[in-house]
């Protein structure tokens, strides 16, 4: 399954997708952040909030993109998501593998770590309140949030830690909260 | 064979895209099929109505756009595919009991994994329905002679959908109530779509 599910990350990756230049790409997110920062006068849990805010609005449209593309069908588990996640959605939209560790033991929770952050590359956050406080890459946090409510997976998604802070990975962790429940109409009970 | 109309209804339950087209050379059968399906008070489709008309060009269709999202029909036909779910998931309940010990498993009655309704039909018309794993939904009526229109439902969502709403800034992927699909490029896209197949006539 886990081979399968990297073979097809592979084929749309190369077949299917529209690439741009990686340091555009990192340099245009980096002005985006650094705007941020200053447009919200160096407040950086502001800074973080209006990045996860970015990226659930993209999440929310990423994942219509991400079912044509792929055309999987609904995970069975959440072990399941953890490996589409990270070898297709990462795969097909970043190029890079994140690896899956840290199971919790009721198999609610996950780590994504990140070895290569193409969002990243580049980057040094000054030595002030920034590297306390900016998680540089939230917007990944958002998008996470965003596709996966969207098929009904309510998950809390935030950095544990980040390598432009010093620390020793940079680690995603998604906790699922509950599994959403099909809207009814109105007036049905 | 004949397409008559074609809905879109969003996660939240709401429709938020309706096209009829009205075929001028009907049938009579074809003709009294359209009438069960667009006879409500006060709402006629004629060339004259108020809706959106196309132009009665070369092959472009006539009929409505987003004329009625919020009327009885539109409700009805949702409801109806609404409980054939729901029946459809009770049968296989019984079936889906794979979860690993101690493994929270997602198929459960909650998410709609076990079974699915493609089509279903009636003495005189018949519906075909798709579902995205966002929610969406998407059904077309047509004459029960029909073949499964399941795939092109869902070739229409990865081409034309995905292209012209969710790739569309400018256009929103969550509706409130009352906003519907406006823009005339889906509606072309639309158009284009059902008319190019040998089912639209």
């Amino acid at each position: 399954m886990s081979k399968q599910l990297k073979q097809l990350g592979d084929d749309i990756w190369k077949n299917q997708v529209e690439k741009i230049n990686s340091e555009l790409f990192t340099l245009t997110y980096g002005s985006v952040v650094a705007q941020l920062c200053k447009d919200l006068d160096n407040n950086y849990d502001q800074v973080n909030n209006e990045l996860y805010k970015m990226g659930y609005n993209i999440g929310v449209r990423l994942i219509d993109e991400f079912l044509q593309k792929t055309q999987l069908s609904r995970c069975t588990n959440m072990h399941e998501t953890a490996e589409v996640v990270s070898k297709i959605g990462f795969k097909i939209f970043l190029n890079i593998t994140p690896t899956v560790s840290h199971w919790t033991a009721d198999n609610k929770s996950f780590g994504l770590i990140l070895v290569e952050n193409p969002l990243a590359d580049f980057v040094e956050l000054p030595n002030t309140e920034a590297r306390k406080k900016l998680w540089y890459s939230n917007v990944l946090c958002g998008v996470l949030k965003g596709c996966l409510e969207m098929v009904q997976l309510d998950c809390d998604v935030s950095f544990l830690q980040d390598s432009l802070k010093g620390d020793e990975n940079t680690e995603i962790r998604v906790k699922l909260n509950k599994i959403l429940k099909d809207e009814i109409p109105a007036g049905e009970e | 064979m004949t397409i008559y109309s074609f809905w879109i209804y969003d996660k939240h339950c709401n429709c938020i895209y309706s096209r009829e087209y009205t075929h001028s050379n009907k049938s009579a059968h074809a003709q009294r099929t359209a009438s069960v399906l667009i006879s409500s008070p006060g709402a006629t489709v004629t060339a004259d109505s108020s809706g959106v008309e196309m132009q009665n060009g070369m092959g472009a269709p006539q009929g409505t756009v987003n004329k009625r999202n919020d009327d009885n029909i539109s409700k009805l036909l949702f409801g109806i595919c609404f409980s054939l779910r729901k029946i459809a998931n009770s049968i296989t309940k019984g079936g889906a009991e794979t979860a690993r010990d101690g493994d929270e498993s997602f198929d459960s009655n909650i998410v709609n994994n076990g079974n699915r309704v493609r089509t279903f039909s009636t003495l005189n018309y018949k519906c075909h329905l798709y579902e995205t794993l966002t929610g969406l939904k998407m059904i077309v009526v047509t004459d029960m002679q029909c073949r499964d229109l399941g795939t092109e439902l869902a070739n229409l969502f990865n081409t034309v959908y995905v292209r012209n709403v969710v790739e569309n800034c400018a256009c929103p992927v969550e509706f409130r109530p009352g906003e519907y699909i406006d823009n005339t490029i889906f509606t072309d896209g639309v158009d284009s779509y059902w008319t190019n197949l040998v089912e639209f006539k």
